[in-house]
């Protein structure tokens, strides 16, 4: 007969349940905020000591694809020398503009800067990406406000608690985003996520034109997220004539592994 | 013995600092390791089951603080994960083998995941949009790699000791003539 010693199990359900009790009834709080506060700094140490080897083993599989990345960069640096004036001379006319129509001064947002703890959940299934910053309710950030790394934005607050958050990133397919594309017919749509990687923008009418190479901004229709926030460009677009709707792949302008400082909007 | 607790305090939260940082900011595949099941496993086999047991509500505790999951989910998994470890311990793996500490990492990897995602599948089942783990491939894909990662440290722990100590050395009976 095999040996189970229940009775030697029953201080374990009673201090597991004591404790989840606890919590529950906020008793534990002032621990649980100290533990955290505690915690962070030496949270952000170990996790750039980790993203540390990451980007150097990321660096030494990218190193193949620098010469086509930079004859790319190249030409493009040409291209947007060209649109830099042509936004220059718009700049001012704009300037002109509302100097005319006496338009109020567009509102300056301000923000929280945060530092990556954690990069994924504590469980296999957490399938998607996100992150855990060492900012919270405590410090002005809000579920929902918008997070910025690089000046594009890079994902929204999921969750938050009096010292952490939780970072849904655009990548997710979790993370849905209102946005719109930089492009003559100036496409709407919604954003999301796909397979950690990249975003996809769906249900695009098809007599829009998008090109290759627009850039997709956030079109402010979220409460919190400002429009014009810069999201990614177009590298590809998936437009079949027998379909009632175009798709475009968007991708991100950093790389969602490379985050360790990042910052939130604040109200 | 206060200076026992205290220690063992430190070594839980280095522990647990290691694997919600430091091991989630390795690239891809190597994050996956799960350093807490592998020295819970040790610690059940070189050490006793109360030890191991606090270390186990010590961990989960600390996970659940910095944990978006329901509180609780984490220190259950890994106490019920750890008491089913124990049994399989003491009534089938006795010998303290390289093997038997492989069939345990393996089997406590399989059940602290499986425990953890059933409660949190239960949990988040009025959301609409929850997948059942069990149909997602990246849920089997992460817990393959862990469970490799698991047993690459097993190795490498099993043979540490036995280089220092011989706790895990077998010991033969040799029968004398009196």
């Amino acid at each position: 007969m095999y040996k189970i010693n229940t009775k030697k199990y029953t201080w374990v359900i009673a201090v597991i349940v004591l404790l989840i009790f606890l919590h529950y009834i906020r008793i534990l709080s002032p621990i649980e905020r100290t533990v955290v506060k505690i915690f962070n700094p030496v949270l952000s140490s170990f996790y750039s000591a980790g993203s540390y080897f990451r980007i150097t083993y990321n660096e030494q599989t990218d190193k193949r694809d620098f010469i086509s990345t930079i004859n790319e960069l190249e030409s493009s640096i040409v291209n947007l020398t060209v649109e830099n004036a042509r936004l220059k001379s718009l700049e001012e006319e704009n300037q002109v503009l509302r100097e005319y129509l006496k338009f109020s001064k567009e509102n300056n947002t301000s923000f929280v800067l945060g530092s990556v703890v954690a990069h994924k959940g504590l469980d296999s299934n957490n399938l998607d990406q996100n992150i855990i910053i060492n900012k919270g309710l405590s410090d002005g950030v809000e579920i929902g406000a918008g997070v910025m790394s690089g000046g594009t934005i890079i994902g929204q607050v999921v969750e938050s608690q009096s010292n952490l958050s939780e970072i849904c990133l655009i990548t997710n397919r979790n993370c849905k985003l209102a946005a719109k594309v930089q492009n003559t017919d100036k496409t709407s749509g919604i954003i999301r996520g796909e397979l950690g990687l990249t975003i996809k923008m769906e249900f695009i009418p098809q007599t829009d034109v998008i090109e290759i190479g627009d850039t997709v901004v956030t079109s402010g229709l979220e409460e919190k997220i400002p429009r014009g926030l810069v999201i990614g460009e177009v590298t590809e677009v998936n437009k079949e004539s027998n379909e009632l709707w175009q798709s475009a792949t968007i991708d991100p302008l950093i790389n969602m592994d490379d985050l360790v400082i990042v910052s939130v909007l604040t109200p | 013995m206060y200076t026992k607790v205290i220690a063992n305090i430190l070594l839980i939260i280095i522990t647990t600092a290691i694997q919600i940082s430091f091991i989630s900011g390795l690239p891809v595949f190597l994050n996956n390791f799960s350093l807490v099941l592998v020295i819970l496993v040790f610690i059940l086999a070189l050490g006793n089951l109360k030890l191991s047991l606090w270390w186990a509500i010590g961990i989960g505790f600390l996970l659940d603080i910095f944990s978006f999951l329901p509180f609780g989910v984490l220190l259950i998994s890994l106490s019920l994960a750890m008491i089913i470890v124990n049994f399989l311990l003491t009534n089938f793996f006795t010998d303290r083998s390289l093997y038997s500490f492989f069939a345990l990492i393996t089997l406590f990897t399989l059940f602290y995941e499986f425990i953890l995602n059933i409660i949190n599948y239960f949990i988040m089942s009025f959301d609409s949009e929850v997948i059942l783990f069990i149909i997602n491939k990246n849920f089997w894909s992460n817990l393959f790699s862990q469970v490799v990662l698991n047993l690459i440290a097993v190795l490498i722990i099993f043979y540490g000791i036995n280089f220092i100590s011989n706790k895990l050395k077998p010991a033969f009976l040799v029968k004398r003539k009196l």
